[in-house]
């Protein structure tokens, strides 16, 4: 598994512990990670045979108990929101975020929009570039693709009030225009 | 005397009119039916692009890009130590033509590093490479051909074929009497024809108008023809015109026609990247593309070629040195022709579906279309592999008569819904039946995410932590029939936690939930997933009693990994006319059809899927930090084995089954599943975040009473709930245990 890269959540796990008790909470790199018990050992069984059942649990950690500090599982353990998570966009994306803003402003919009689908390959989920996309998409009257592409963006816009507010003076343009008739966008 | 002499002319006009007027019309209308060529996505290197230096290499060399110490001419490359130098290709895309650049690739492990200029080190933001060509759609005569520019075509080629076949071509007005009259010796000395003194314009002429009867009539008909194209035409034009036409090699029913695709098609490259050696070998394919063919009788070819440099030496096209190193070195040509027959029937065949909708199959043949795919050969390939190695694999393990357990599978970008790889059958060269787009079976379990889905839409009624009843069920179908669905260990649970019936994929409590919630509701449901078959309402409909094919269930399950955004599968993204002018773009088109915050659910149950359900051995083969949703599937008597899933960057679909739909004896855990890991595995993927919706809350759970947990229980478990829906109850082991929870120490000094 080469290309993989793993997110460790043990600072999210470990948030989420001190919501309940926990007010100290360590990351050290060594800390232990899941700590997993199974009803039915099968787990590292080979495949398998039919679709048996069994119930996950995770022991509860002990008050005090520092190494227990991340008793999730990372597969279980909730998700980090958008904002946290969404890293500086690369020069590349920014570069076709350029290209698209000419192509927009000569009023080529389809090249516009053919660009900004060319950074969402390369990072879609960047929900700026949704927000790019539903604006171009508005401009060339497609209404319902616009409302589509800027309910995907605050779908993936997480704290970002600044496009979520975009997103939502799309999303009331787009039914401003059908008349105002009182069709959610979906 | 002179009234003879009118006759001849009052004839002879009117049908030399007709032969000026037959040459005219075809040498400017339309000269050929040129295929439509279908190409892979172009590979985009950028500084943070998710890739090892192996696999560019990898993507080089399926280009034909050759490794080289010091490249510097396009179509080169070199393996440095950090990473890569490449000489990447011109090549006309939808948007913008993208210029040759040497460029400095450095890698990171699986990551691109830097991205430079390689002569002036500046930073480049974004270079695409030329996307490989997977195949073309041929018209019925299979006449096939790369067109070229006179312009583009290297000079030294041009030499070459006149030194060879036509010597006096810029002096003559057609015909060659110096030619014919040397050949006619030639030949009378020889006693039979050994030479022809055709020029190119006569042997164009002969391609284009004439039949291949040898007669005089014929003869004097090439000859006035050839006359009146070069009355009209250029000798460039003409020369462009011959280069195009002749005709090259042969594969199958499939004709090469031109020294464009020959190039591609004996080696692979564009032929302004071939060397003097090269040229003399396709040169020399003139006279007799399928005697000389260098791959069924490369001595031949190899004599003809060096007879070919020594004549240039001769004739001064070529220094005796540069000749005389061409000469040592090896054809040159590939062992296998890249096939006409796409190395990927399978997608092909999604692609011509997808472009029938909006062409006319004439246009696909003839306009030479240029078509670019979402293909991405290295999944493709991956999948491709991990399909029938694991096949092979499971047949002996599991007893299964060799040869009969066959297989489907598609892969797709969960965020925009283009499609990677698809896998037709294990025998991934051929085509055939397309299991992928064409097996439609029993889903089974594959249908229950559906089921819960519609039931946690109702937060008022339904969570994650809701108990479901699992005891003994019997329902009538409409006909009245009865039936009985059973667990699949035939055990009863009596109460079991809603995610935990689907992570086990319970069959009595889903098929209950179903009927409570309505089997109508459920079914609206999968149509807002994607799935446009008529589904009849029946209660069997809820255990996957519906028959779809892998691709149906690709696009129900795309709309699960993106987050309830249903987008249609895409295999092409634009269309281009032979001259590269825009005709069609495939938007990405995207509708929200399922409210975030189940959907948000349903997800997590299916992670648990994985991290504790049914498909847990996967994580025996990949990290459980990918933190993969999927979901298992198996029909009655183990018919069929599938397992749909996805990360945060992939979707990926597998099943397995026999084409006589007899049992194969697999679940979907350990057949199909095991397919779907080996891929991932090959690809590598990226982890799944689905982004927590702002009316989600996460709730600790105490496991074995489904209230809130806390300090004293013994085990729990974060899971999401809609707000207000979470349960408010503390379970009774919360700070019921020993009083060592800080909470009760925070109570006790507060």
């Amino acid at each position: 598994m080469p290309t993989t890269k793993i997110f460790l959540r043990l600072p999210l796990a470990c948030a989420l512990a001190g919501l309940l008790t926990l007010p100290g909470c360590s990351f050290s790199p060594t800390a232990h990670a899941p700590i997993e018990e199974r009803s039915m050992s099968r787990a590292s069984a080979p495949p398998a045979p039919a679709e048996e059942s069994g119930a996950t649990v995770t022991p509860y950690p002990e008050a005090g108990s520092a190494a227990s500090a991340t008793p999730l599982s990372e597969s279980e353990a909730p998700r980090p929101l958008a904002e946290s998570e969404s890293p500086p966009p690369s020069t590349a994306v920014v570069a076709l975020l350029d290209t698209a803003t000419q192509q927009t402003r000569a009023g080529k919009l389809d090249n516009a929009a053919a660009t900004l689908e060319r950074a969402l390959r390369l990072e879609p989920r960047n929900a700026e570039l949704w927000t790019r996309l539903a604006e171009v998409r508005l401009q060339q009257g497609q209404l319902d693709q616009a409302a589509g592409l800027a309910a995907k963006s605050n779908n993936l816009a997480g704290n970002n009030a600044g496009l979520i507010t975009r997103n939502l003076k799309i999303i009331e343009q787009v039914r401003a225009r059908k008349g105002g008739i009182n069709k959610k966008p979906r | 005397m002179l009234f003879s002499l009118l006759t001849v002319l009052i004839t002879a006009v009117p049908y030399v009119v007709y032969l000026d007027h037959t040459v005219r019309t075809q040498f400017e209308g339309k000269r050929w039916a040129l295929p439509a060529r279908v190409y892979a996505r172009p590979l985009e290197l950028f500084q943070g692009a998710n890739l090892r230096a192996e696999q560019l290499a990898q993507e080089l060399a399926r280009l034909g890009y050759t490794s080289t110490a010091k490249p510097e001419t396009p179509g080169t490359f070199a393996r440095v130590p950090d990473g890569l130098r490449v000489v990447t290709r011109t090549f006309r895309f939808w948007d913008s033509t993208e210029p040759s650049l040497s460029v400095r690739v450095v890698f990171d492990g699986d990551t691109v590093r830097t991205l430079r200029h390689a002569v002036t080190g500046a930073p480049l933001d974004l270079v695409r490479l030329d996307p490989l060509l997977i195949g073309s759609i041929y018209p019925s005569h299979q006449e096939d051909r790369v067109l070229v520019q006179i312009k583009e075509v290297p000079p030294l080629l041009i030499k070459t074929l006149l030194a060879v076949e036509d010597r006096h071509f810029y002096g003559h007005h057609g015909i060659d009497p110096f030619s014919i009259l040397r050949a006619m010796w030639v030949n009378l000395r020889a006693g039979s024809t050994v030479q022809g003194g055709s020029t190119l314009t006569q042997q164009l002429v002969k391609n284009f108008y004439l039949s291949s009867e040898r007669s005089l009539w014929r003869k004097l008909n090439e000859a006035i023809m050839s006359l009146l194209l070069e009355a009209h035409y250029s000798k460039d034009e003409i020369l462009e015109a011959y280069l195009n036409e002749v005709f090259l090699g042969q594969e199958g029913s499939r004709a090469i026609h031109g020294f464009g695709l020959a190039s591609q098609f004996y080696f692979n490259r564009p032929l302004t990247e071939l060397k003097p050696a090269h040229y003399a070998l396709l040169v020399g394919l003139v006279r007799g593309a399928s005697h000389y063919d260098p791959r069924r009788h490369p001595e031949r070819a190899l004599t003809l070629r060096n007879h070919i440099l020594d004549a240039l030496v001769e004739q001064g096209v070529l220094g005796a040195q540069e000749a005389a190193s061409a000469k040592t070195s090896a054809l040159g040509v590939t062992p296998r022709a890249p096939s006409g027959i796409s190395h990927y029937p399978a997608f092909m065949e999604l692609v011509r579906r997808q472009l029938r909708r909006d062409y006319k199959e004439e246009d696909l043949t003839s306009e030479g279309l240029q078509i670019f795919t979402t293909l991405d050969p290295r999944v493709q390939d991956s999948a491709d592999l991990a399909l029938s190695t694991r096949i092979a694999q499971l047949e002996k393990q599991y007893q299964i008569p060799a040869g009969q357990l066959e297989g489907a599978a598609l892969v797709t970008r969960t965020e925009n819904a283009e499609v990677l790889a698809v896998v037709g059958g294990r025998a991934t060269r051929y085509s055939g039946f397309n299991r992928a787009l064409d097996a439609a079976r029993p889903i089974g379990s594959l249908v229950k995410p559906a089921v819960y889905l519609t039931a946690l839409m109702q937060p008022q009624k339904y969570t994650l932590t809701t108990s479901l009843d699992d005891s003994p069920l019997t329902l009538k179908n409409p006909g009245g029939k009865v039936w009985t669905p059973r667990n699949y260990d035939h055990e009863y649970r009596g109460a079991v936690a809603l995610h935990t019936a689907l992570a086990h994929s319970l069959n009595v409590p889903t098929a209950r939930l179903g009927v409570d919630i309505g089997i109508p509701n459920v079914i609206r449901t999968l149509q807002k997933l994607g799935i446009e078959r008529t589904i009849p309402p029946y209660p069997s409909v809820l255990l996957g009693a519906v028959d779809l094919t892998p691709i149906e269930v690709t696009q129900m399950y795309q709309t699960l990994a993106s987050g309830g955004f249903r987008t249609p599968l895409r295999a092409i993204r634009e269309v281009l006319t032979a001259k590269g002018e825009p005709l069609q773009h495939y938007a990405l088109s995207i509708e929200q059809v399922i409210d975030p915050a189940p959907l948000f659910l349903v997800t997590n149950a299916m992670q648990e899927v994985v991290s504790a359900g049914t498909a847990r051995s996967l994580y025996t083969q990949l990290p459980a930090g990918l933190a993969l949703a999927g979901k298992t599937g198996t029909t009655d008597d183990l018919r069929d084995s599938w397992f749909a899933g996805f990360s945060g960057q992939h979707l990926a679909v597998a099943w397995l089954g026999r084409d006589d739909n007899n049992s194969i004896g697999l679940t979907g855990a350990s057949g199909a599943l095991r397919v779907w890991g080996d891929i991932i595995s090959r690809i590598g993927t990226q982890p799944l975040r689905p982004t927590q919706p702002a009316n989600i809350e996460m709730v600790m759970i105490d496991t074995a009473t489904h209230l809130r947990g806390g300090p004293g229980c013994s085990t729990v478990k974060p899971l999401p709930f809609i707000s207000g829906s979470a349960p408010q109850e503390d379970a009774p082991c919360v700070s019921s245990g020993v009083g060592n929870s800080l909470l009760q120490l925070l109570k006790k000094v507060f």
